[in-house]
């Protein structure tokens, strides 16, 4: 028996959805910095000190692949700070790390940040190890945090925190098409992997990811995703956000790193992979943040109306 | 130790709403903010209907899923089984909120007024600042029962050591006491009749029981 039927969750709103998204981009990004050679292997410090006049630009690129996504993972940070009621309290998020998710992907951003600035400053394969670890825990943290909120039905699905993983790649990868490629412009990069390769491959994984996140036994999440089912999302989500980058990330592979063409298509993919990544999230958070129904268990309930009839 | 609980017989249950607004009373909840509710249902369907009122709120559950989100330990559950909120270390994140399956708990950001004028000098008395903010929820009337407790009253029993809704209940729908004595009246209810727990398939726990049939 239904008492409360499902309704759309109306206190998370746009800030947690710019946490969810900016977080995946920021850690996604950051992992796949990782791939790319910085000049002089990023020891922009001892440039300065010995008065080397290109220990700025040395410092820039070291800072844009290093601390770019814990900035990215920051803002989302601070975007929650304005949906909190008493964020003046924050230190006690901290309280709870045994069971919260939320009280552990806090931790991990602090431990991102700290191990991702002290490799920026001082690099060293430990610390990047480090930040790499932590930049992955609080990826999935980000999952967790939907899949333990038990009054959701849409969230309360172990294929959220898998999903949280392929799209935090995925949209990672945009920005890093987007910067490596600007980057270019300005200084010569390399990589031993290709960027369009990479991102290829996370849109057709987050793609399929997010099928199987849309399959459900439960009677109730076709319903409560019905909006991520209308033909205008689909065109936003799979065309726009997932296919339509995929096919011009073919394109410049296939033109290959010769012709200028090939940087700004690879730029206008990722931003493309941008837009998947975020409408994706938009829609999980708030189009299909349905609370579940509370119902007096229908088997239990039948039976017990079967027996009082028969009494 | 006692482990407090509720018994909602439904087949009493007129839907007065006199513990919806004994809970206001004693709460002094701000306006939209309903710590204890009563669901007014139709079932079946035409021509074998029938008309359901449920009492509903938090739940106290034996496995929260509001305590095991809470990233700032504010929801906490205490031996006796009650689920409160420590207002001073919430953050207000709402968490628990999209975490309770029973759509039992609020946020409210600013102290609002009944009426249009403003707050007017008893709501100012009555305001609760500590409650801007951050979570809430029903807690059993737990200053009642504690300071019952304090008194040798028996929650359940006693008037002044029962939660407010229980009190006031005009049908003699509603009971409270402690599930692990089998002697009060909530085992007597349970044991005696068949009783349901809402959304039980979600494995909360709930301390809460209602006779349907």
């Amino acid at each position: 028996m239904e008492l409360i039927p499902s309704q759309k969750q109306r206190v998370w709103k746009l800030p947690a959805v710019v946490n969810f998204t900016m977080g995946g981009i920021g850690t996604g990004f950051y992992l796949l910095a990782l791939l790319v050679n910085l000049p002089a292997n990023g020891e922009w410090l001892q440039a300065f000190l010995a008065g080397q006049p290109d220990w700025f630009t040395l410092a820039f690129v070291a800072g844009v692949f290093k601390l770019l996504g814990v900035g990215c993972a920051g803002i989302g940070f601070i975007a929650l700070t304005t949906e909190a009621g008493q964020p003046q309290r924050g230190i006690n998020l901290f309280r709870h790390l045994r069971r919260s998710w939320m009280s552990r992907e806090t931790l991990a951003f602090f431990l991102f940040t700290a191990f991702a600035g002290l490799d920026w400053l001082f690099p060293f394969p430990l610390l990047r190890a480090l930040a790499a670890a932590a930049a992955l825990f609080l990826m999935v943290a980000q999952g967790f945090i939907l899949y333990r909120a038990r009054g959701v039905i849409t969230w309360n699905t172990p294929r959220v925190i898998f999903y949280f993983l392929t799209c935090g790649f995925m949209t990672g990868a945009g920005l890093m098409l987007v910067v490596f490629n600007a980057l270019q412009v300005f200084i010569p990069l390399s990589s031993a992997f290709s960027f369009a390769a990479i991102g290829f491959a996370a849109a057709l994984f987050n793609l399929a990811l997010w099928f199987i996140y849309l399959q459900s036994n439960d009677a109730a999440f076709p319903k409560a995703t019905q909006a991520l089912r209308t033909q205008k999302a689909m065109l936003q989500i799979v065309g726009v956000g997932h296919i339509l980058p995929a096919l011009l990330l073919i394109l410049a592979m296939a033109l290959g790193p010769g012709p200028l063409l090939t940087p700004v298509i690879e730029i206008l993919a990722g931003m493309l992979l941008l837009f998947g990544g975020a409408r994706q999230k938009y829609g999980i958070v708030l189009e299909a943040g349905y609370l579940r129904a509370v119902v007096l268990s229908p088997a239990k309930f039948d039976a017990l109306r079967r027996r009082a009839r028969g009494a | 130790m006692s482990r407090w609980g509720m018994v909602i017989d439904l087949r009493k249950c007129v839907g007065c709403q006199t513990c919806t607004i004994a809970c206001k009373q004693t709460n002094n909840t701000p306006p939209k903010v309903f710590w204890r509710w009563v669901a007014d249902i139709e079932t079946g369907e035409y021509p074998d209907v029938n008309r359901r009122f449920v009492p509903m709120g938090c739940q106290h559950c034996t496995n929260p899923p509001c305590f095991e989100v809470c990233p700032t330990t504010a929801t906490y559950k205490r031996p006796d089984g009650i689920v409160d909120i420590n207002y001073n270390l919430c953050i207000g994140c709402a968490y628990c909120i999209v975490a309770c399956p029973y759509l039992a708990r609020n946020i409210v950001f600013e102290t609002k007024s009944y009426y249009e004028t403003g707050l007017i000098p008893p709501e100012q008395v009555l305001a609760h600042p500590d409650r801007i903010g951050v979570a809430t929820k029903c807690n059993f009337c737990l200053p009642r029962v504690d300071a019952g407790l304090a008194r040798g009253l028996k929650p359940g029993v006693d008037p002044d050591a029962t939660p407010m809704c229980v009190g006031s209940c005009i049908s003699n729908a509603m009971h409270f006491g402690d599930l692990d004595d089998p002697d009060s009246i909530v085992s007597r209810y349970i044991a005696e009749n068949d009783t349901v727990r809402l959304s039980e398939e979600l494995g909360t726990e709930s301390a809460m029981y209602y006779i349907v049939e």
